[in-house]
């Protein structure tokens, strides 16, 4: 199967397969169940009170102020970094205080501001690659875990990702976060097909000098840093202002995302994990606004890890 | 599916809610599987979306969509039962006792174990719009409406899933030409 049309026609006959009958037990027990379930009611609730009586303003304005006061004291997570990262603009604190549990995020769905915790290298996770040359998949890094803050405006996105709710991950003005574990390269990241031809070896130096070394690839010098407490190097990478001749995508790497849009600026930080290569991805644009570049940068500042 | 049913369910009527569950909980229940590929954990979501699918019904607002709005509550059904899940399970399949008896035979075999196996591996939601669109026939347009997400990211899921699967495809078969196996 080496084009997609013989796989999507292997696909669908394979997916033929299989039950089509729902089970009588399952949708008697669902039956049973609604026996005792009330239906939501669909209430409309104006976002404004007219007359909102003094003391219901007094107190929301009380709840106001504990909440920014709370969310500028979160501001930043303890891990200590000596960071690297795009710009030196000052961190925008986070709106509403975070909430005390850890959030997980779901895809397409707008994230309350708060402390959110993933686990992106777990089963069907980012840190998949199928076996290629240079693989360096391993159970280890299934229970590698970031925390990080997320301030208002941002939406989960697949694979543990975030972007923004406005701007999206696309040209001009998008951005994103993301995690991966780095991976083979393709020679030509405009075009070619899996699986990448480049192989990289397991540790940080290794995925650093490969993407440096890369003919195609405009990568700046690597800088020493420490993020979350790891040690690692931190690189930019400028995806072309014209990727429309790309066949299919932009793709430099493999496990690991195209790019959204031609301009777009990958900030990585490739970070040594107790032996395990991670690559903390923020993607923007030089059209991004200033105050959303400097949120991304607080919500990578913000990240703790649990290997 | 019969707009008053779906009307009167929505007003509380069981009965009516009990035909459209009828109606449809075939093909949810083959949409969990496909995604999933487990029954216990199809069928939870099953019982789950058919549940919430109750709760909620009085906030849809147009009958005309009910099967398209309680697919997205089966979907949604499935992400939660696979975050519940969260298992590593090899996916090895017996051969029959007889065998296959020719080369070609063989090979249809290994390529859906494969198929299976490269699948179970994708993240859930690439899964989902990659039966969606391949079982269940719909558009990318469709898909994007059902699940109220961007026609761009169900392309990108789509894109990715199709890519996953033919790089672990093509990975196994230069293993396999190489004399080992991935386990």
């Amino acid at each position: 199967m080496n084009d997609d049309r013989s796989l999507e026609r292997a696909a669908r006959s394979w997916l033929e397969d299989g039950p089509t009958q729902a089970p009588d037990r399952a949708v008697e027990a669902a039956l049973l169940h609604i026996e005792t379930t009330s239906q939501e009611r669909d209430l409309r609730i104006p976002w404004r009170f007219r007359d909102m009586p003094t003391l219901a303003r007094v107190a929301a304005a009380a709840v106001i102020g504990v909440l920014v006061i709370g969310g500028a004291i979160y501001a930043f997570g303890p891990g200590g970094s000596s960071f690297g990262g795009p710009g030196s603009a000052p961190s925008p604190t986070p709106s509403p205080t975070p909430s005390p549990t850890v959030g997980v995020i779901r895809p397409e769905q707008l994230l309350p501001a708060g402390q959110y915790g993933e686990t992106p290298f777990g089963p069907g996770g980012m840190g998949v690659c199928f076996g290629q040359a240079g693989c360096s998949e391993t159970a280890a890094d299934d229970t590698i875990r970031f925390m990080f803050i997320v301030p208002d405006g941002w939406i989960g996105g697949s694979v543990h990702s975030i972007y923004l709710a406005d701007g999206g991950k696309a040209a001009p003005g998008g951005a994103g976060l993301i995690f991966s574990r780095g991976g083979g390269l393709y020679a030509e990241p405009c075009g070619d097909e899996p699986p990448p031809n480049i192989p990289v070896g397991p540790t940080v130096d290794d995925f650093v000098s490969a993407l440096v070394d890369h003919p195609k690839l405009d990568v700046t010098t690597p800088i020493d840093i420490t993020l979350a407490g790891y040690a690692g190097k931190y690189v930019d990478l400028q995806v072309p202002s014209d990727i429309s001749a790309c066949p299919a995508s932009y793709f430099p790497w493999e496990p690991g995302i195209y790019a959204q849009g031609p301009g777009s600026r990958w900030h990585l930080w490739i970070l040594d994990v107790d032996g395990i290569r991670v690559v903390v991805q923020s993607t923007d644009y030089v059209g991004t606004s200033p105050q959303r570049q400097a949120e991304l940068r607080a919500i990578v500042e913000s990240i703790q890890i649990e290997p | 599916m019969d707009r008053d049913l779906v009307e009167q369910a929505r007003r509380g009527d069981r009965a009516a809610f009990t035909v459209l569950v009828h109606q449809v909980s075939d093909s949810l229940y083959a949409v969990a599987f496909r995604i999933l590929r487990d029954a216990g954990l199809a069928e939870d979501a099953l019982q789950n979306a058919l549940i919430l699918a109750w709760r909620r019904l009085p906030h849809l607002r147009e009958t005309d969509r009910f099967e398209a709005w309680i697919h997205r509550i089966l979907v949604n059904a499935c992400y939660d039962e696979s975050r519940r899940a969260r298992q590593w399970t090899a996916n090895i399949r017996l051969l029959p006792v007889d065998g296959p008896t020719t080369p070609d035979e063989s090979a249809v075999i290994a390529d859906r174990d494969e198929l299976e196996r490269m699948f179970r591996r994708l993240p859930i939601d690439q899964r989902a719009v990659f039966v969606l669109h391949h079982y269940l026939g719909l558009p990318l347009v469709e898909i994007a409406e059902m699940l109220e997400i961007p026609a761009g990211t169900v392309r990108s899921r789509l894109h990715y899933a199709t890519r996953g699967l033919r790089a672990a495809l093509v990975a196994d078969a230069e293993l396999a030409v190489q004399g080992g196996r991935l386990a």
